[in-house]
Formats: structure tokens, sequence, C-alpha cells
């Protein structure tokens, strides 16, 4: 049952993703990524990664797609460029040169759920025992960002800080003295 | 669209329900899904459906921009003063068992809360920025 949905899901997920450079109006794009994104929210949820795909949602089908449709009072949203021959030619080729490395990549990953593989022999067991016991929060994934890896996170509030900040500067250049 | 009667006291109706939820993402960080980033944006974006209904003026209404401009700054301060408390109490930088009056395990939990509310404020703030100053008309 579970290999439906996921077929399905993938399945859409393909659609949505051709869809999105196929259209030339970039609020269709828009719209299609967002669908893109809740459908990878649904994939992560099946494969448990819940945390994952709490963010996917809210950031990626929520706020991402608002950011975008509320620019497009801003910037043009028609698509009006016409790509050359050589060019076409070219962007083709190397799509199918990366897809190809990538398929590569794919044949060393490990089978999913695999046990015995290396790494889920001697990191992960060892934080699923300690997590509870050192720091008493049942969600390892918060207790990880969190704890032991604090500085990480802390690092990561810096930047969106940061870079928030640039954008407000970028975006009021020049308004009030 | 904008304006119309059944969007406006539907989002009046909606808005206080997702803040709230957002508050118990963030609170819930610990147990269940979810967490300081989560929360976040779930807070900011019931502000952008407000705006959206209500016009972005008015969320600077609610809001100075002074304020929110301080509070991007707010929630890193929060996270660095965390560790900062642990590294003059004789532990490491974010080292949560060194937080005063408390243990290795409620520390960390204690720790891990203050935190997220630190990731909590940074994040919504800059968010609900963004959206305002991308979306909103120049005035001049």
């Amino acid at each position: 049952m579970t290999i439906v949905i996921d077929v399905m899901f993938l399945t859409f997920l393909i659609i949505a993703a051709f869809l999105s450079i196929y259209f030339k109006n970039l609020l269709n794009s828009t719209i299609i990524l967002g669908a893109y994104s809740l459908f990878v929210a649904v994939l992560w949820t099946t494969l448990n990664a819940i945390d994952v795909a709490f963010t996917e949602a809210a950031v990626g089908a929520g706020i991402s797609t608002v950011l975008f449709l509320s620019l497009f009072s801003k910037v043009e949203w028609e698509d009006r460029s016409t790509p050359s021959k050589d060019r076409k030619i070219i962007a083709t080729s190397i799509v199918l040169i990366v897809g190809y490395l990538l398929i590569l990549g794919i044949t060393d990953m490990p089978n999913f759920g695999d046990h015995s593989w290396v790494t889920n022999t001697y990191l992960v067991p060892d934080y699923l025992a300690r997590t509870l016991e050192e720091t008493g929060s049942p969600n390892i994934v918060t207790a990880i960002l969190g704890s032991y890896r604090g500085y990480d996170t802390n690092g990561e509030t810096t930047v969106i800080f940061i870079a928030g900040l640039c954008v407000y500067l970028i975006l009021r250049k020049g308004e009030d003295k | 669209m904008k304006g119309h009667i059944v969007l406006k006291m539907a989002t009046r109706m909606m808005v206080p329900f997702i803040l709230m939820f957002s508050l118990y993402v963030l609170a819930h960080g610990e147990i269940s899904p979810g967490g300081g980033f989560q929360g976040g944006v779930i807070f900011a974006s019931g502000f952008i459906l407000y705006g959206m209904v209500f016009g972005v003026e008015e969320i600077y209404r609610k809001i100075k921009r002074k304020i929110l401009i301080f509070m991007t700054a707010f929630g890193v301060m929060i996270y660095s003063g965390v560790g900062y408390i642990t590294m003059f109490n004789g532990g490491l930088f974010l080292e949560y068992a060194k937080l005063p009056g408390l243990n290795m395990k409620s520390g960390n939990s204690m720790g891990l809360l203050f935190i997220e509310i630190g990731v909590f404020i940074t994040v919504s703030s800059v968010m609900l920025l963004l959206f305002i100053e991308v979306s909103k008309k120049y005035d001049n």
C-alpha cells in the first residue's frame, strides 16, 4: 500500500517540477512550486521525517510562495526571453550529463531502512540511547539541533538575522535618510 | 476581493488560532515535532494573512517597524545570551548543564526552551519584515 502512495506522489512531484519550468507565466510557476513543496512534505512524512515535513510545508508551501507572489507587484512576471538554439543544446547536454552522474550516485546509496549500513551502526544508536537520558527531550531532532549541535543553530539564527537585515536595507535604499 | 466581508470575518476568527498554534509548536518543540523555526514561520504567516486581507500597512499599525527590527536582533541576543550565562557560570559556551540553579536534565530542557524562544523571535520578525517591505507600495 505504501508503495502505491510513494509512486503516486513521486509522479506528482515530477509533473510539478516539469510544469514549474514549462510555464512562461511566473505566477503559474510559483503556484506549482507551492504544490511541489506540499508533495515533498507528504513524502517526508511517509519517511517519518516529521520535523523536515513541517518545515517544508510551512516555509516551502507557505512563506516562500507568499513572498514570491508579493514580489510580483514589483517585478515583471511574464518571461518573454527567447533562448537561441545553441543555448538550448548546451543546456540540454548539461542536464543530461548531470542527470547521468546523479543516477550513478544513486547506485551507491543504501537500501531504505538498511540496519547494517555504516551510518546506522555507530552514530545513530549512540544518539538514540544517550539523548533522552542526557537532555530529557523525547524529540531527538530538537535535542540534536539545540543541544549537541547548539553552535550550528546559533550560527543559523545569526545568518537569518543578517540576511533579513541585508534584504531590508536593500529594499529601503534611498527611501528615508 | 480585498475587503470582502466573508474574508474579513474569517481572517478575524482564524488569526488568533494561528498565533496560538505557533506558540504551541514552540513550547512543544521538545516533545513533539516542531520547534522555534517552524513556530516562528507559523507566527509570521498568521500576521501575513492579516496583512493580505486588511492591507500591509495595517501590520505596522499593530507592530511598529522599529520594534520589528529590534526583535530580529533580540532573538539572536537571547540565544547568545544563554551561551554567555553558562560561560560566566563556569561552563563552556551553551553548556546548558551550567545554567544557574539547574542540573543536567532540567538545565538542558530549560536551555533548549530559551534558545528556541530566541530562534522563534528572530525567524518570525525577519519573515514579517521581509513580507511587509517586499509587498508594500512605494509611498514617495
